[in-house]
């Protein structure tokens, strides 16, 4: 069992019409402490495709809020995925753990997790672990879009 | 240059980005080769996080105590962390992963253990009962 936080990560997720902060205690103080373990995520649709556009880090503090969010989308019946990691600085086994997860619930269901462009510190993590294996990592979010739709039919 | 520094951090996960900040920096100033400054910082995180998840089973989150030492210069990379957690957490007992396996079957407990192995030249662990567990990780330029 992983140690819960003592504060919520500042996470905002916004839509095209809507921002959310799930923290809007947070002090400037906190702020500026946590400025290296934040982690936004915007979300928007094509189609049936949800796409996660990740940036700060993704580590062993920020996965949890990751987790949530990634359940609430999928028990809404989302199962298709592009997560855009371009801006993602850091990412943790905790965060590969979210991920892999995800990939392995959707793709019982004929969903998939695909990845794209993740930045150098990102890469290196995957690379170490091998994880070629078990996702789909492109170039650019229309190659991801593009393998989606086979997915998706 | 050799690069000291000594933190005190609470089991917070909230704590793990200072402890990147500071081991960035050291390898920034002491000399270290640049290019394994990514992965020696993933190495400490993974390490500080299993310290944080498993040394403190019945400690709320900001009242269990870590001591980090980290120690660089251009040849060799030494952080201990010591801590006073009721449970000892030791990486060398940990399964041996097979990656492959473990990512096909969509399970992720034990990445952190395989990260530290796969990127640290030298994991030591002391227990001692009813004192404090102690974590030393090196890693050579060369």
């Amino acid at each position: 069992m992983r140690a819960q936080p003592s504060r919520v990560t500042r996470i905002l997720i916004s839509s095209s019409n809507q921002t959310i902060t799930l923290d809007p205690s947070t002090s400037a103080r906190d702020d500026e402490r946590q400025m290296s373990s934040s982690l936004n995520i915007h979300q928007r649709n094509d189609g049936s495709v949800v796409i996660l556009h990740l940036s700060g880090t993704l580590d062993g503090h920020t996965f949890v809020e990751m987790e949530r969010a990634m359940k609430e989308l999928v028990a809404a019946g989302n199962k298709i995925f592009v997560v855009e990691l371009s801006e993602l600085t850091y990412i943790a086994s905790a965060g590969v753990g979210v991920f892999i997860n995800v990939q392995q619930t959707v793709s019982e269901h004929g969903g998939g997790l695909l990845l794209v462009d993740p930045s150098p510190v990102v890469k290196e993590v995957f690379d170490i672990l091998g994880l070629q294996a078990l996702f789909q990592i492109h170039s650019s979010t229309e190659h991801a879009l593009a393998a989606a739709e086979r997915l998706d039919g | 240059m050799t690069f000291e520094r000594n933190i005190v951090i609470s089991n917070d996960t909230a704590e793990l980005a200072m402890v990147r900040d500071s081991v960035r920096e050291g390898i920034e100033s002491s000399g270290f080769p640049l290019k394994l400054c990514n992965r020696v910082t993933i190495a400490v995180d993974e390490a500080i996080t299993n310290v944080i998840e498993h040394a403190f089973p019945d400690v709320p989150a900001g009242k269990g105590k870590i001591d980090v030492v980290i120690r660089i210069d251009a040849k060799r990379f030494r952080i201990e962390m010591v801590d006073d957690g009721m449970l000892h957490f030791d990486p060398r007992k940990c399964d041996t992963v097979d990656i492959e396996q473990h990512v096909s079957s969509g399970r992720d407990s034990g990445l952190g253990v395989f990260l530290m192995r796969r990127i640290m030249d030298e994991v030591e662990y002391a227990f001692r009962k009813g004192g404090r567990n102690r974590l030393v990780m090196v890693k050579y330029a060369d």
